[in-house]
């Protein structure tokens, strides 16, 4: 299926979510839970996801795979175009040959994300089942943990997931989500239950082999600092909805969206030590609480009576654009 | 395959130190695993007979009458032959099983009028057909383990399919079949197996069959709890991105996870199905005549008062294979709790 966006050359991106609507249905009632999200990846781009809690980001990256959640998940409108080919228009098996193979994904939990009773080995291995490949499995295996830093190979391979620390399990993830080369990497907070050295060392390794193997990377995190540290660009969720869009310099020297701005604000860093931290004050509205205005109103610092009305879509310079009235 | 995991050896470790579920889960266990060799331990068939200077293995074959000089070609009586005159002759002998008694032999010839009272031949007494009452009771024995492990196998099965299924898949699904379930479990359960019997003959795999109509559903919802909670795990969620196809997480992700209840649930499901088939044959709707049976010789010395020891001896029997199964099942139980756990 061919996009129909003919500005830039479509064939430039490797992931172009568009519209994407996506709802539950609880009891009867349609919850909406995200609201016409897009944004675009290329080839080799890390592009980050940022937002509170409950904006919407995992539904978002999940659905990137095609996966709702359940029991209930509905797609309201908008597709995702991986490749140029709409995800929710493949089918059953050729949407499980693309997840884990031509996109993959790390989860936050490294301990939630393992299966507690089949050893690593087997669990490695296994992803290589469903899909078709003639590389050597065990080579592989062993060429990844040597990659992320995991040299043990035996006895890990071994091992039952709570024999292992937190960091080395998310090491395993991410050698895991390797294993068939992916084009796409999807990290859903990949550091947040990691210590903050760990962190690091997760965070270099990924960035590292994005660019070694021109992997496109969407990094979902609710660290900001992180973002600043290694996306080329970045998207910022608020209660469903992109607010804004832009690359990374532009976005942390200027950014538009008064949301934005607190989140700038809100980092803690070394030069404004002893000055006090602004927070933003209040919390994301729960789905289905919405305002059918701008949904950051009542926690916005400069909303006035306009705000009532659904805010209207502005550009910044090529790339960037935000949603905002002012 | 890793299906012992840590979690399951600590259980099984923590099972082992609950003493009073232990012993009784190797005595049941020993018990049973005698009485599959029922035919060997008690029989009235012999092990070797020499008869005319010549051995027979009664015990593994089968000869006709006519070789220890009988007329017709039917199965010898080794009861009667071992009393025959043609028998007690110099050089003839017959080596027994240690309890010579077949469930299904009448001795009609003995002195008095059946039931017979305990004696030094019939342990346990004669029931009112003349038949050895202890080895009914070890082949009842034997019958109703073999019919509730069966039972219990089966409903496992069909209890883990659907509920499964229902908790995997969620939604209208969910709702249809638990609506079904609810009418299923409303029919009454002693008439469909009158009705079935009635139609058909009642036989061991008739009673099964209709027995697990209904034996899954308790455990039908255990189940979908399990995949209901379980199926919204990260690891569930890893393997759907993985491109893992349903049979696979469904069988090898969740199901070894959502074992707990099966196991836990197992002791019971047997505890229920012996109580089952011991009621519906104590009724009569059970399994066929001349079949041995505890319910059979309970509703015999129902109608026989005045011979205590039919009655008596089934009634220790079935409790102590019911407090024993009971037992295990505690400790299973107890095993898996996970408050429980030391760690």
């Amino acid at each position: 299926m061919k996009s129909t966006d003919s500005e830039i050359g479509t064939d430039d991106y490797l992931l172009q979510v568009q519209d994407l609507s996506i709802g539950v249905e609880q009891s009867q009632k349609l919850l909406q839970l995200t609201d016409r999200v897009s944004f675009k990846l290329k080839k080799g781009e890390i592009h980050g996801l940022i937002g509170e809690s409950g904006c919407g980001k995992s539904i978002s990256s999940l659905a990137i795979m095609g996966i709702l959640p359940q029991p209930g998940g509905k797609l309201l409108s908008g597709k995702v175009l991986f490749k140029n080919e709409d995800i929710f228009c493949l089918d059953k098996t050729s949407l499980n040959s693309l997840r884990g193979n031509k996109i993959s994904m790390i989860f936050q939990e490294p301990f939630a994300a393992m299966n507690p009773l089949i050893r690593i080995g087997e669990q490695m291995l296994e992803n290589f089942d469903y899909h078709q490949t003639k590389i050597d499995r065990h080579q592989k295996i062993r060429e990844l943990l040597n990659e992320v830093g995991l040299t043990d190979h035996a006895r890990i391979l071994q091992s039952y997931p709570h024999e292992l620390s937190g960091g080395m399990l998310q090491r395993i993830m991410i050698a895991m989500s390797l294993l068939l080369d992916p084009d796409l990497l999807i990290a859903d907070e990949p550091t947040t239950a990691l210590d903050v050295t760990v962190q690091a060392q997760i965070m270099s390794l990924i960035v590292r082999l994005c660019k070694e193997r021109k992997m496109s990377v969407l990094l979902i995190s609710h660290n900001i600092s992180l973002m600043a540290q290694y996306a080329d660009s970045i998207s910022v969720m608020y209660a469903g909805q992109i607010v804004e869009t832009n690359e990374i310099s532009a976005f942390l020297t200027d950014a538009s969206h008064p949301y934005s701005r607190g989140l700038i604000q809100a980092i803690p860093t070394l030069d404004k030590a002893g000055d006090k931290i602004i927070p933003i004050s209040g919390q994301v509205p729960e789905p289905g609480k919405f305002s059918t205005g701008c949904r950051f109103m009542e926690r916005c610092p400069v909303s006035a009576a306009i705000c009532s009305n659904p805010p209207p879509e502005k550009n910044i310079g090529d790339l960037g654009h935000y949603r905002c009235h002012y | 395959m890793a299906v012992f995991s840590k979690l399951s050896k600590d259980r099984f470790r923590r099972f082992r130190m609950i003493k009073r579920a232990w012993y009784s889960f190797i005595i049941l266990s020993a018990l049973f695993v005698l009485s599959l060799f029922a035919e060997l331990l008690c029989n009235d068939r012999p092990y070797i007979i020499s008869f005319n200077d010549k051995l027979y293995f009664p015990i593994f074959k089968f000869y006709p009458e006519k070789e220890f000089g009988g007329k017709y070609f039917t199965e010898a009586d080794y009861v009667s032959l071992r009393n025959s005159d043609l028998f007690k002759k110099e050089g003839n002998w017959m080596l027994l099983p240690p309890i010579p008694h077949s469930p299904l032999h009448s001795y009609i010839d003995l002195e008095g009028t059946p039931p017979h009272p305990p004696s030094a031949m019939h342990w346990l007494g004669t029931d009112a057909s003349a038949r050895d009452v202890f080895a009914r009771l070890l082949y009842g024995f034997r019958i109703c383990m073999l019919f509730s492990l069966i039972l219990a196998g089966i409903a496992t099965l069909f209890g883990i399919l659907i509920g499964g299924v229902q908790g995997y898949f969620g939604g209208v699904i969910d709702l249809v079949v638990q609506r079904m379930i609810e009418i299923w479990s409303s029919l009454p359960f002693l008439y469909v197996v009158i009705l079935v019997g009635t139609i058909y003959s009642r036989s061991f795999m008739i009673l099964i069959l209709v027995l697990s109509l209904f034996q899954w559903i308790g455990l039908s919802y255990y189940m979908r709890g399990e995949f209901l909670k379980i199926r919204n795990l990260n690891y569930v969620k890893v393997a759907k991105t993985m491109g893992m196809p349903s049979s696979h997480i469904l069988f090898r992700q969740i199901l070894p996870n959502g074992l707990t209840p099966v196991i836990t649930l197992l002791p019971f499901q047997i505890i229920g199905g012996i109580g089952a088939l011991t009621a519906l044959d104590f009724l009569g709707f059970g399994l066929q005549p001349p079949t041995p049976s505890w319910g059979e010789l309970l509703s015999q010395g129902l109608n026989n008062l005045f011979a205590p020891w039919l009655a008596v001896s089934t009634v220790v029997c079935l409790f102590t294979t019911l407090l024993l199964a009971t037992f295990i099942g505690e400790g299973v139980r107890e095993a898996f709790d996970p408050r429980a756990s030391t760690d």
